[in-house]
């Protein structure tokens, strides 16, 4: 019997194993393509190269999706890989040193994230305060929502280290708001 | 009572929440299942062809294996009134082993690439 498309994560996860439900996949892929998306735009500050990995990402998951853990979150999983491809495409872009040029430039200039509002442009001025791996766990954390012990399964860092990454990140993000104010 | 690390947080959950969604692209789904490998079917009819010849090249090699079962067959008089030969059941069920052995491999996919 054909799984609900209104099932839990767990249930189309296993659908997909069981039998390579494209259904079952085509709902998990429309319920997260969002948050994938949005986690990779704030990585990589470019919604086109953000939508591609994230396409990747996907394609990843339908091959791997035996390695899915039932007693895991799923966004978690998805994370995980997007943050995979997300690291294999900075490393690609290093080397010929396209991508890093976009990462260092303002917000704004090369990126188009969608969306209007002084906010949002506040808020990747502010994340582009910190380092690589303090956006990461930040991002991974309040903007996708995931657990400290998630974000460090989706990063491979010890959750001690996502913590300190966390606590740093706010610290500087607060800072940088701070002074924002008082200018 | 709430801190003002809390309030912090507060905001910072706040500004990700209206700044972090990206307009929901009702064709995204459809471009990544297009992009979905179609192994399944030439998976199978690999197998069952591969798993089918097979079983043709063993029946042969193990001809006095398949006659002995079907005198084993024909002594316990399972064959009805001699309209299937022993050597036919057996390699009936030689076939629909291999093919329920390909259709069971062809069914994982996903995770095996």
């Amino acid at each position: 019997m054909a799984v609900p498309l209104n099932a839990p994560d767990a249930d189309l996860a296993a659908a997909v194993m069981a039998a390579g439900d494209r259904r079952a996949f085509g709902a998990l892929v429309a319920r997260h393509q969002q948050a994938v998306r949005a986690l990779l735009i704030r990585l990589t500050r470019q919604s086109a190269l953000a939508d591609d990995l994230a396409q990747e990402t996907f394609l990843k998951a339908w091959t791997r999706i035996g390695s899915f853990r039932a007693e895991g979150s799923f966004r978690a999983w998805l994370c995980a890989i997007a943050y995979s491809e997300f690291l294999m495409a900075a490393r690609r872009a290093r080397a010929t040193q396209r991508l890093t040029d976009g990462l260092a430039a303002e917000p704004g200039e090369t990126s188009t994230p969608p969306g209007p509002g002084g906010e949002r442009v506040d808020l990747d001025r502010a994340l582009a305060e910190l380092s690589e791996e303090e956006r990461t766990c930040v991002v991974l954390c309040y903007a996708s929502g995931l657990s400290h012990s998630e974000a460090a399964q989706a990063t491979g860092l010890p959750v001690g280290t996502v913590k300190s990454h966390v606590s740093r990140g706010r610290a500087k993000l607060k800072l940088w708001f701070e002074r924002k104010e008082a200018a | 009572m709430m801190r003002p690390d809390d309030d912090f947080d507060t905001a910072l959950r706040g500004l990700f929440d209206d700044a972090a969604p990206p307009a929901r692209d009702p064709e995204f789904a459809g471009r990544v299942m297009a992009r979905l490998p179609h192994l399944e079917r030439w998976r199978a009819a690999a197998v069952t062809v591969a798993a089918l010849a097979g079983a043709a090249v063993a029946s042969v090699q193990a001809a006095p294996l398949v006659t002995g079962l079907a005198v084993v067959l024909e002594d316990a008089g399972a064959l009805a009134a001699g309209a299937f030969s022993g050597q036919a059941i057996v390699m009936a069920a030689a076939g629909a082993a291999a093919l329920g052995l390909a259709l069971l491999l062809s069914r994982r996919e996903p995770g095996l690439r």
